[in-house]
């Protein structure tokens, strides 16, 4: 295994008497991509400006490298941390072209090998035709690109990007993530950004920490993020799908709205418990013969796919997503069977249950 | 990188240190120059009206003088202030309330000089010599020679008659030449009467009060009002600049009290550095020949009696002056002040 | 958005702390800290003032004076802010976002009058429309018999002529807020259905509103501060009372009392004036050209509005001028020496080294203000700016008296001459009090267009302190802090009783020169001064236009 790059030990923050961050810890490879994701609020612009040093933490600790850069007693300036920064609205320096704003953080600008390292990032980021220009003179990805070839200028040990792609639009944000991932990945680059876009983080990210209300939830890979989620909360937040209620039978049966599923239990459970039993919409198959009926309360196009809102018997709702030749009205009743290999369940009567599979 | 930084950073602090050092030593070094001189003196008389005498001085005697011009009180304050570390040797002011001022703050000394007291009548200099009148200004009666005849005129007191309803035209009551007039007033005729003169004045008024005596006679000229009073080198200054003007001065007061004059005069300071110089400059100027070179810049009257004043002056005709000393003009300035706001001269 | 990006609350608590102990000593701090002790020295002494109760004089005042004095000077002020305003946002608005014949040159000859001082002003006024002058003179002829003479010396006439000199602080603050951040919102006022002119008025104008307080700020400090226009009309106000006291009853505590009034009008204004500024936050949104976006005023509509410049343009400033030119050449015939090299070449330098003070003062402030929103530094700014609506004479004896006792004190203990006494440094002190509130706030209003996120980003990039100032924000203030030292230079320039009384031996200003004249009731041999001075004036109005014709036009 690599060695941590960075680290975060039970960081605190409070604005006054409200707590911003609560104990929040995690750790990131070197050359890895690691991103916050969590919706408005939940604190991780400011657990991203604890990292840079723009602001104080009040309890724990962050290491870079071997560094201890902030704890209670002791804060590194944000510009001895060697991190790169990348801003929401990207920061730009209005007096200087791209080539300056991107020489900004490195020395002495007329010496040949900064020269040719500020060409490099540009042609790396794809700018050399607006080497030249100003930043009021490009367009809003152009910008992100300067933004980012600027923080890689001075060989941070850690970029750190704050929602780098919420100013651009779908299309443009999609390309360009798969970009930046592209470039960090070739510059072997440790990064951390946040944002409250699933597809970007999926898109960009090796590590994803899902935050709500100033508590990281589950620091882990996408794909176990999806089909691991640690509690309901995570369940609920990644990717699509419902929970609904289930008694578990016994090891690997559960009794629910859809009948009885069977299938590998991803957390042990006791017999005889009620749970909440996440349902993907691909969990949920639509076929004429099958004997369960669900009347269909909505329905999205998707093109490829189509996307239904499911009414069961047990008046619960789950989605199912279907081939999009399966054209059904709203209304009607359409035959469902589940196909399930790992069923994913917390047990209800578990507050502590969540508390402790976090650990 | 970061050492790049840091030498980048001592060359901008190296360059901000360099200027603010120049610009300090600069400042620094400028004033030690004004100690290098024989004689300084501070002028609340303006310096085109200064600077010939100065000229003068030093053409015969060699001493140079350095010399700063400002507003009277603020001068006094700037001497007050400067303490014993005051370069100024002597204080040159205009108005007989100014210098009583000055005197009474304690920044003029006490002056030894039989020359002095020769050639100054006692009534225009302090009683104490600590400041002496070095030329004479009177303030006179001026009216339309085709409106007003100068039988009708007799007293500053008369012009509260209901007569010049309406035809008075006067300064402002902020200017000091009309404080001292007031001031004089008071005790030559005492406070009640005078107010009921000040009352009459107002009622008179034709317009409200104007900022100078200049803009008094272009009035009365105009047509706006028939009489006013001024001082007599602003009458000689516009006489110039028109030579028809349909205006004359009258001498009031001569069966009483007499016209009311002023001076412009000088003192000694407290904490002079070269007392010696500034008397015998003050000598000179008040000797015969100095003092016409110092009244006639500005149309004024010699103080020294030796001397006559130049003839355009003299061609307004002799009068009997006020022989109280001027010096209680300063005395009773606040009085006047408050006795002319209560009476709504503005 | 997360509650925490873009967040000014929080964004106030980014501020870096090293360890405790520099979180006291901050060089910013203390600078910006001497800078407002500067101030305050005069402040002080004005306020010890009370220590030496003048009941005399003030129950004088009181029963006599008072009530007139307060009327006066609320008419006053209240007149010179309606009438700047006015002329100040509809020309700033006409020559931003319009476009109609002449408005190339009336961008910049509309400032012309910020050169020509109110006392001028004033006294050209009086000599052009009172009972000698010309315009009556001329209608006395036509009409014998038939034209009483009007008294022009009014609370209008005052007025008029102090807005006519004022109004272009104003005009140039708007102006610049119209140009860098009117048009996106106007088009989005646009779109959403109102026409231009409603679209002014409910987008574009509310937008400006900082920047036309500002500029209104300046016009209301120093319609206070004014003794040269008001003394020329014999229109009595707070001033005059002040001089009355002082020069008339020789009290000088009286007079720094009356003053007292004053610093607290005028900090009473600036607290107005921080809240309702405070609750909007403004950031430049790249920089917007209104150039190809001009609403053409087509039509009577068009020549209206050169109409309308072109009137402001002749009275405010090319009437008096011309007058000034008309009296200089009529002097010049009789008087030989009219040559004022040595005071113009005085009041360059003075001008000049005062603003370049000024702007740096105000930067230093406007910076610490950035970096450090702590009730320190807001209350060093607000007092380092004060001076502004101080007059003139009052501030300069609170200076000396004040500076005086801190020369003795330091010349005693180290057993030397005076230090600052009559030294240049001294006056410099004196300018940057007096006219800090000028640079300071074109220099904060640019400031605050900069995001935060700006100064971070050159942190995480290794680029903070000094050296941040000077490759990050000076470069971005520039235009702002042109603005600062140009108008400091134009009140220096225009300065008389500061440098009067402060000056060290020799340094005769052209103001003093104009002074000294008309005190002694020779308007016409002033009028040489005071074409110089104008002169000398534009150029520092010309290059401000030069440089705004070339960044925004």
């Amino acid at each position: 295994m690599k060695p941590y790059l960075l680290s975060l030990e039970h960081v605190q923050k409070y604005y006054g008497e409200t707590a911003v961050l609560k104990s929040l810890s995690f750790q990131l490879e070197e050359g890895a991509i690691g991103c916050l994701l969590g919706p408005s609020g939940c604190g991780k612009t400011t657990a991203l400006r604890t990292i840079a040093g723009f602001e104080h933490i009040q309890g724990g600790r962050i290491r870079i490298g071997s560094d201890i850069v902030s704890s209670t007693d002791n804060h590194v300036p944000p510009e001895n941390r060697r991190i790169g920064m990348v801003f929401q609205d990207y920061a730009l320096f209005p007096h200087l072209n791209v080539r300056d704003n991107v020489a900004f953080g490195i020395g002495k600008k007329k010496e040949k090998h900064t020269r040719a390292h500020v060409s490099d990032l540009i042609d790396l980021v794809g700018l050399e035709a607006v080497a030249d220009q100003y930043p009021h003179e490009l367009s809003g990805g152009q910008q992100q690109r300067v933004a980012l070839a600027r923080a890689l200028a001075p060989n941070p040990r850690l970029l750190l990007m704050d929602e780098p792609f919420s100013n651009l639009d779908v299309t443009l944000r999609e390309r360009l993530s798969i970009e930046v991932r592209n470039v960090l990945h070739q510059q072997g680059t440790t990064a951390i950004l946040v944002t409250h876009n699933q597809s970007e983080a999926f898109a960009m990210a090796d590590q994803i920490g899902i935050m709500e209300n100033g508590e990281l939830q589950q620091w882990d890979t996408a794909y176990q993020l999806y089909h691991r989620p640690q509690n309901p909360k995570v369940a609920d937040f990644v990717g699509e799908g419902v929970l609904i209620d289930g008694k578990v039978i016994s090891e690997g049966q559960v009794e629910t709205g859809l009948g009885l599923l069977e299938g590998r239990f991803s957390y042990p459970c006791t017999n005889g418990c009620p749970a909440k039993v996440l349902i993907r919409p691909e969990d949920v198959a639509h076929d004429d013969d099958s004997p369960y009926k669900a009347e269909i309360l909505q329905k999205n196009f998707r093109g490829p796919t189509i996307l239904y809102v499911l009414r069961l018997s047990s008046n619960e709702r789950v989605l199912s997503i279907v081939p999009s030749h399966h054209d059904h009205r709203v209304g009607d009743h359409i035959g469902i069977r589940t196909r399930v290999e790992e069923i994913i369940l917390f047990e209800t009567k578990a507050a502590k249950m969540a508390g402790g599979l976090l650990h | 990188m970061v050492f790049l930084c840091v030498s980048l950073k001592e060359i901008m602090i190296r360059k901000v240190a360099r200027i603010t050092s120049i610009v300090l030593i600069v400042s620094l070094v400028l004033p030690l120059s004004t100690f290098a001189n024989d004689l300084v003196v501070y002028s609340a008389r303006k310096e085109h009206l200064i600077t010939p005498i100065f000229q003068a001085y030093t053409a015969k005697t060699g001493v140079e003088i350095e010399f700063t011009t400002g507003k009277e009180a603020a001068l006094v304050q700037r001497i007050l202030s400067e303490g014993k570390r005051t370069p100024a040797d002597i204080l040159i002011t205009v108005d007989a309330g100014n210098l009583w001022y000055a005197a009474e703050a304690g920044i003029l000394k006490s002056v030894q000089s039989n020359t002095l007291e020769a050639n100054i009548p006692s009534h225009l200099r302090d009683p104490e010599n600590r400041w002496f009148g070095l030329s004479v200004r009177a303030r006179t009666i001026v009216y339309h020679s085709g409106r007003v005849s100068p039988g009708t005129l007799s007293t500053y007191e008369a012009l509260a008659d209901p007569e010049w309803k309406g035809r008075l035209i006067l300064r402002t009551s902020k200017k000091v030449y009309n404080q001292s007039l007031v001031a004089m007033m008071i005790q030559d005729i005492g406070l009640d009467n005078t107010k009921k003169v000040i009352s009459g004045w107002v009622g008179n008024l034709a317009v409200p009060p104007l900022s100078s005596d200049t803009k008094v006679m272009e009035a009365i000229d105009s047509g706006v009002g028939d009489v006013g009073i001024v001082n007599t080198y602003y009458f000689g200054r516009l006489l110039k600049k028109n030579p028809r003007l349909p205006l004359k001065l009258y001498w009031p007061n001569q069966e009483t009290t007499g016209v009311h004059v002023n001076v412009s005069g000088a003192g000694v300071t407290s904490h002079a550095k070269h007392p010696e110089a500034a008397v015998a400059f003050l000598e000179w100027v008040s000797s015969e020949e100095a003092q016409n070179l110092f009244a006639d810049v500005n149309m004024e009257y010699p103080v020294n009696p030796q001397n006559q004043a130049n003839s355009v002056v003299q061609a307004w005709g002799d009068f009997k002056a006020n022989p109280r000393n001027v010096a209680s003009a300063g005395q009773y300035q606040g009085e006047a002040i408050r006795l002319m706001d209560e009476a709504g001269y503005k | 958005m997360n509650a925490s990006c873009g967040d000014m609350a929080c964004r106030e608590r980014l501020t870096f702390r090293g360890p405790k102990l520099f979180r006291q000593f901050n060089g910013w701090k203390v600078a910006s800290a001497l800078i407002a002790t500067a101030v305050l020295i005069p402040l002080l002494v004005i306020f010890l003032s009370f220590l030496r109760p003048e009941t005399d004089i003030w129950k004088h005042i009181s029963e006599h004076l008072l009530a007139d004095l307060l009327r006066n000077t609320a008419v006053l002020t209240a007149g010179v802010l309606s009438l700047t305003a006015i002329m100040g946002v509809s020309l700033a608005w006409l020559t931003a976002v319009c476009e109609y014949p002449g408005r190339r040159l009336f961008v910049w000859a509309l400032l012309l009058p910020m050169a020509v001082p109110a006392y001028v002003m004033a006294f050209v006024f009086l000599g052009v429309f009172d009972f000698a002058g010309p315009v009556q003179g001329a209608l006395k002829a036509w009409l014998p018999g038939h034209f009483d003479p009007v008294d022009v010396r009014s609370a209008p006439g005052v007025i008029i002529v102090l807005s006519l000199g004022l109004y272009p602080y104003v005009y140039l603050l708007a102006r610049g807020a119209f140009l860098t951040q009117g048009r996106k919102a106007m088009e989005a006022a646009r779109s959403l259905g109102c026409k231009p002119i409603r679209a002014f008025f409910r987008v574009a104008l509310p937008m400006a509103r900082p920047w036309i307080a500002g500029g209104l700020m300046l016009v209301l400090m120093e319609t206070l501060a004014d003794f040269g226009a008001v003394s020329i009309f014999n229109y009595d106000t707070l001033t005059t009372a002040i001089y009355k006291a002082w020069f008339g009853l020789f009290s000088l505590d009286a007079a720094a009392q009356l003053s007292s009034i004053l610093v607290i009008l005028a900090l009473a204004v600036m607290l107005i004036e921080q809240k309702m500024r405070s609750r909007m936050r403004y950031f430049q949104t790249g920089r917007l050209s209104m150039e190809e976006h001009r609403i053409p005023l087509k039509g009577w509509k068009g020549w209206a509005a050169s109409l309308f410049c072109g009137l402001v343009f002749i009275v405010a400033f090319a009437l008096p001028f011309l007058r000034l030119v008309a009296w200089s050449l009529e002097v010049a015939q009789n008087q030989l020496d009219v040559s004022y090299t040595a005071e113009i070449v005085n009041s360059l330098i003075l001008a000049a080294g005062g603003a370049g003070i000024i702007c740096l003062a105000s930067l230093v402030l406007a910076y610490t203000d950035r970096r450090h929103k702590d009730s320190i530094t807001n209350a060093s700014i607000k007092i380092a700016t004060l001076g502004y609506a101080l007059p003139g004479t009052v501030l300069a004896v609170g200076l000396f008296v004040g500076f005086s006792y801190v020369d003795s004190a330091i010349a005693n203990g180290l057993g030397i001459e005076s230090v600052l006494q009559g030294s240049l440094a001294m006056l410099f002190i004196a300018y940057s009090v007096r006219f800090l509130a000028v640079g300071y706030h074109p220099a904060s209003s640019a400031m605050l267009r900069i995001t935060p996120s700006i100064d971070e980003a050159a942190r995480s990039l290794n680029v903070k302190g000094i050296k941040m100032l000077f490759r990050v924000h000076i470069p971005i203030l520039k235009g702002g802090l042109f603005t600062a030292i140009l108008l400091g230079f134009v009140d220096i320039m225009k300065e008389m009783p500061i440098t009067l009384m402060t000056r060290p031996f020799g340094w005769d200003t052209l103001a003093v020169k104009i002074y000294e004249l008309t005190s002694e009731g020779e308007w016409e041999r002033a009028a040489i001064p005071a074409v110089v001075l104008v002169l000398c004036g534009l150029i520092p109005v010309i290059l401000l236009v030069a440089k705004s014709e070339k960044r925004i036009v």
